[in-house]
C-alpha cells in the first residue's frame, strides 16, 4: 500500500496551560491512554495510510520524544532508504535563531530537507492530537479534487479550533476564519493538511522574509487569497486537541466511553502504534476492586480503582482507593491513600494515608517524581 | 568469531501430552501466563546470562514458533556478531536427508553450526520449563568443578522421584549414577534437562553414539550414561528457584495457577526480565461491571464479567454476566454472556458461546479434571464440557 506521500510532524515547544505535564517534554511526547504518547496518533494515521517516510521537527525538550520514537521501529519506520527522520533544531545548515515563531518559521528551518523530498504530495501535521484519522481516504480527495491543499477538518466546534474553514458550494473551502468562537455552519480544522511538495516550497519562499511565520495567518491566507483552492476531508470520528490540563483530562476521560475507545482503536484497520516496552501482564490480588477502568501491562493492583487510567509499572497497594484518576507509569500508590480527580505524572509516589483530590474541570497534577 | 559459550535449544518435540494444545502448534510456542510462550523463558535466561547465540531446533509443526522468534528481536537477540537462528532438519547431497531422530541426533545433524562459531562450551537447553536460571553461574560452576558436563539438577519429593531423571551424588560431589525413571529412585536428585558441555567432549560422543546402531540419540538415555560410563567427571549443578515442567494438561494448568500465588515465580523483577513477543494492542478495559480478583489480564482485553483466579492472555473477551474462574485463557479467547468457564484451559481463539458451561468445580470425585478446548473451536451456546474433557474441534451438543 505504498503511496506518494511523505509525513512531516512538528512538535514546536508546548502550550503553557500544560503546565507540569510538560515540564520535562514536548506536548508530543505527553502520555496518554496508558500506553501511549500524544504522537503516536499522528505517526500511526501516517504509517496507516501507507506514508514511508516521515520527518519530525523539534524545537525543545525533545529528549523524551527522541527516546520514545529511537530508530521508527515500532511503527515500522527504520528503515534501509528512507524511514523515520528526526529533525532536531540546528541540524541542517540553514540559519536560525533555534525559536520557531511558527510553523513557516520550524519548515524553512528544514528546508533543504524538503526540498529532497522524493514524493509529490506532503502530509503536515502537528504532533498534539488524539484521533484515528484515515488520511488514506483524505489523500483519495486530495487527488480526485486536484486541490494544491487539502485540509482535514471536523464538524465539531470544540474551544481548541483557533482555524475554521467555511466551505462553498463547490466543496472547497474559499473562506478561512481565525480564533472564531461561535458554532456555525464552518468546519473545524484539525490543523492537518496534505498539499503538494511544489506548493509547499513555493508558500516557504514567500515567507521567507522573517516576517511571515504562521502557516495559517501567512501562508494559507496568501494561499487563498490568490485564488488557490483548498479541498476538504471531514474526519466524522473523534478527534481531541491537547493545549491545556482541563484538555488532557478530559480527552482522557474520554477513553473510558466505549464508542471512543471503539473509534480511537480499530486494530485490524488502523492500529495505534506505540513504542514496546517489556512487561508482565497485570495482576489484580484478592482485595482488589476494578470498575471502568483501562489498564495497561505490567501494574499490580491490590486496591480499588474506579474510572482509571493507569499506565504501565503503576502499584496500588491494599486499601488505596483511586477514582478518576491518570496515573502514569510506575508511579506506587501506598496502603490507605485515596486520590480523587488526580493526574500523577511517572514516577510518583503517593505516601500511606494520603489524601488528594481535584475537581472534575481542574484535577490535581503531581509533577513527574515527586513524592506527596 | 569464535565464543566461549553458545546455546542450543531443543524446540522440535510435539508435546504429544499436551493433545488438543499441541494438534497444530508445537509446545515451546504454547502460550503461557498471559504475555508468554513456553520458549520465552529459556530464550529470556539465555539473554540475562549474557549467551548472545542461541540456535533453536525445531522439527514438530514449526510455523508459528518460526514466526514468532523472528529475527529475536524482543529478547536483543538481533545482533551481527550472534543471535537467534532457527535450525530445521534438512536435506543432504547424494540422500534424502533425515528427521532428527532424538535430541542427540539433532545436535549432531548441526554440528557445522557449532564449529563454525568454535565455543569451548556448549550449553543444551529445552523449550517445556518454565523457570529463571542464571546460566552464567552454571558455567562458572562447570569450570570450577573441571566437569566434561555439568546437569542441573533440582530437588523432588522422592515419591515424585521415579517420574524423572535422577543423578546419585558420589562422596566428592560429582555424579555417579544416572537412572531414568527409577522405580526405587537412591536419590531425589532429578535432571533439569539442561546440560552444558565441553564442546570437544560433546562432539566425539556424538560422533561415538551416531555408530551405535543400539542408541536411542538421546541424551538422558545414551550421551549421559555413556559420559559416565568412560570415567568422565559430571558436575551437578544444585538449582533450587521454581522450575515446572508444563507438558501435561495438569502441569500447565498448575504453572499458570502458580503466578497468582506470591512468593513462586516473581514475573515482575526488573533485574530478570521474561521478554517476549507481543501484538500492539490497546491497555485491557475493565467494564463498570467488571468484577477481577486474583488473576492476570493482558492488554488487549476487555473484561466485562466476573474473573476470579484465572489468567488472561492478550484480546481475551469476557462479556457481562460471564464468569471466569480457575482457569487459562490463551490470545484471543471469548467468553460470551452468561457463560461459565471453571477449571478450564481455553486454546487460542476458542468462543464459549452463551449460556455455555466449560468445566466445573472439584467436588472431590475422581471426575475432577482440568477441561481444555483446543485452539478456534466454538462451544455451543448452552453446551456443557464435563471436567477434564479434551476438544479438538466444535462442542454443538451436550457431552
Amino acid at each position: 500500500m505504498r503511496n506518494d506521500l511523505h509525513g512531516i510532524l512538528y512538535t514546536l515547544g508546548s502550550e503553557p496551560a500544560l503546565g507540569e505535564l510538560v515540564a520535562n517534554r514536548n506536548s508530543a511526547s505527553i502520555p496518554y491512554g496508558a500506553r501511549y504518547r500524544l504522537i503516536d496518533f499522528a505517526l500511526s494515521a501516517m504509517v496507516n495510510a501507507g506514508v514511508r517516510d516521515v520527518g519530525v521537527i523539534m524545537e525543545r525538550d525533545y529528549q523524551s520524544l527522541l527516546d520514545h520514537l529511537s530508530s521508527g521501529k515500532d511503527w515500522d519506520l527504520s528503515r534501509r532508504r528512507g524511514g523515520l527522520r528526526l529533525l532536531p533544531p540546528f541540524g541542517l545548515p540553514e540559519s536560525h535563531s533555534g525559536h520557531f515563531g511558527g510553523c513557516m518559521e520550524a519548515l524553512r528551518s528544514v528546508s533543504s530537507y524538503i526540498r529532497d523530498i522524493q514524493q509529490e504530495d506532503i502530509v503536515l501535521a502537528a504532533g498534539d492530537w488524539v484521533a484515528n484519522v484515515d488520511l488514506a481516504a483524505a489523500l483519495e480527495i486530495h487527488a480526485a479534487s486536484g486541490a494544491g491543499i487539502t485540509a482535514v477538518c471536523t464538524r465539531e466546534n470544540p474551544p481548541f479550533a483557533h482555524h475554521r474553514l467555511v466551505p462553498g458550494e463547490d466543496g472547497f473551502a474559499g473562506t478561512l476564519l481565525f480564533s472564531h468562537g461561535g458554532a456555525g455552519e464552518e468546519l473545524a480544522s484539525t490543523e492537518i493538511y496534505i498539499l503538494k511538495k511544489e506548493l509547499l516550497l513555493e508558500l516557504m519562499d514567500y515567507c521567507s522574509d522573517g516576517r511571515r511565520t504562521h502557516f495559517h495567518r501567512d501562508a494559507l491566507a496568501h494561499f487563498l487569497s490568490q485564488g488557490g483552492k483548498m479541498a476538504v476531508y471531514i474526519h466524522e470520528g473523534y478527534f481531541s486537541r491537547i493545549t491545556c490540563v482541563g484538555d488532557y483530562y478530559r480527552a482522557s476521560m474520554d477513553l473510558l466511553r466505549p464508542e471512543v475507545r471503539a473509534d480511537l482503536f480499530p486494530w485490524e484497520t488502523r492500529p495505534i502504534r506505540t513504542k514496546e516496552r517489556a512487561e508482565s501482564s497485570t495482576y489484580y490480588g484478592d482485595g482488589a476492586k476494578v470498575k471502568n477502568c483501562l489498564v495497561a501491562d505490567g501494574c499490580y493492583v491490590e486496591g480499588e480503582i474506579q474510572n482509571c487510567i493507569l499506565f504501565r509499572g503503576v502499584r496500588v497497594a491494599a486499601g488505596a482507593r483511586l477514582e478518576n484518576c491518570v496515573i502514569m507509569q510506575d508511579t506506587v500508590v501506598q496502603e490507605n491513600a485515596q486520590l480523587k480527580s488526580v493526574i500523577a505524572d511517572k514516577d510518583c509516589t503517593v505516601t500511606e494515608g494520603c489524601f488528594l483530590a481535584g475537581s472534575d474541570r481542574l484535577p490535581s497534577v503531581i509533577p513527574k517524581g515527586h513524592t506527596v | 568469531m569464535k565464543k566461549e559459550c553458545i546455546a542450543m535449544l531443543l524446540a522440535g518435540g510435539q508435546g504429544s501430552r499436551l493433545y488438543a494444545l499441541t494438534a497444530n502448534m508445537a509446545k515451546p510456542g504454547i502460550p503461557f501466563g498471559g504475555k508468554y510462550r513456553i520458549i520465552d523463558f529459556p530464550l529470556s535466561n539465555c539473554a540475562n546470562s549474557g549467551i548472545d547465540t542461541v540456535g533453536v531446533l525445531t522439527q514438530y509443526r514449526p510455523m508459528s514458533l518460526n514466526a514468532y522468534v523472528g529475527t529475536g528481536r524482543p529478547w536483543d537477540l538481533e545482533m551481527e556478531d550472534g543471535g537467534v537462528f532457527i535450525l530445521p532438519p534438512y536435506m543432504t547431497e547424494g540422500e534424502k536427508g533425515n528427521w532428527f531422530s532424538g535430541t542427540a541426533n539433532a545436535i549432531y545433524q548441526n554440528m557445522d553450526f557449532i564449529d563454525i562459531r568454535d565455543p569451548e562450551y556448549v550449553l543444551i537447553l529445552s523449550g517445556d520449563h518454565i523457570y529463571k536460571m542464571d546460566y552464567s553461574k552454571m558455567l562458572q560452576e562447570h569450570k570450577e568443578h573441571e566437569a566434561a558436563c555439568t546437569i542441573a539438577v533440582i530437588q523432588v519429593s522422592m515419591l515424585e522421584a521415579s517420574r524423572f531423571g535422577i543423578m546419585n551424588i558420589g562422596p566428592d560431589g560429582y555424579i555417579s549414577e544416572f537412572e531414568e525413571k527409577p522405580p526405587q529412585p537412591k536419590s531425589d536428585m532429578a535432571s533439569m534437562g539442561i546440560y552444558i558441555f565441553d564442546w570437544k567432549i560433546l562432539r566425539q560422543a556424538l560422533i561415538d553414539d551416531e555408530n551405535d546402531p543400539d542408541s536411542h540419540r538421546d541424551f538422558g538415555k545414551d550421551i549421559i550414561p555413556k559420559l559416565l560410563a568412560s570415567g568422565e567427571k559430571l558436575w551437578p549443578y544444585r538449582f533450587d528457584g521454581y522450575w515446572r515442567d508444563v507438558g501435561t494438561i495438569t502441569s500447565l494448568w498448575d504453572a499458570n495457577m502458580d503466578l497468582l500465588s506470591p512468593g513462586t515465580l516473581d514475573i515482575y523483577d526488573p533485574s530478570w526480565p521474561i521478554l517476549s513477543r507481543n501484538p500492539i494492542r490497546p491497555p485491557h478495559v475493565a467494564g463498570p461491571e467488571a468484577d477481577i480478583r486474583h488473576s492476570i489480564v493482558t492488554e488487549g482485553c476487555v473484561v466485562e464479567g466476573t474473573v476470579f483466579n484465572s489468567v488472561l492472555s492478550s484480546q481475551v473477551r469476557i462479556e457481562p454476566g460471564a464468569r471466569v474462574e480457575y482457569s487459562v485463557l490463551m490470545p484471543g479467547a471469548v467468553v460470551e454472556r452468561g457463560a461459565e468457564v471453571r477449571f478450564a484451559i481455553l486454546g487460542e481463539n476458542v468462543r464459549v458461546c452463551a449460556g455455555a458451561h466449560v468445566g466445573t468445580a472439584p467436588d472431590g470425585s475422581d471426575r475432577w479434571g482440568v477441561a481444555t478446548c483446543g485452539p478456534d473451536i466454538t462451544i455451543g451456546p448452552g453446551a456443557l464440557v464435563v471436567p477434564g474433557a479434551m476438544l479438538y474441534d466444535d462442542l454443538v451438543a451436550t457431552i
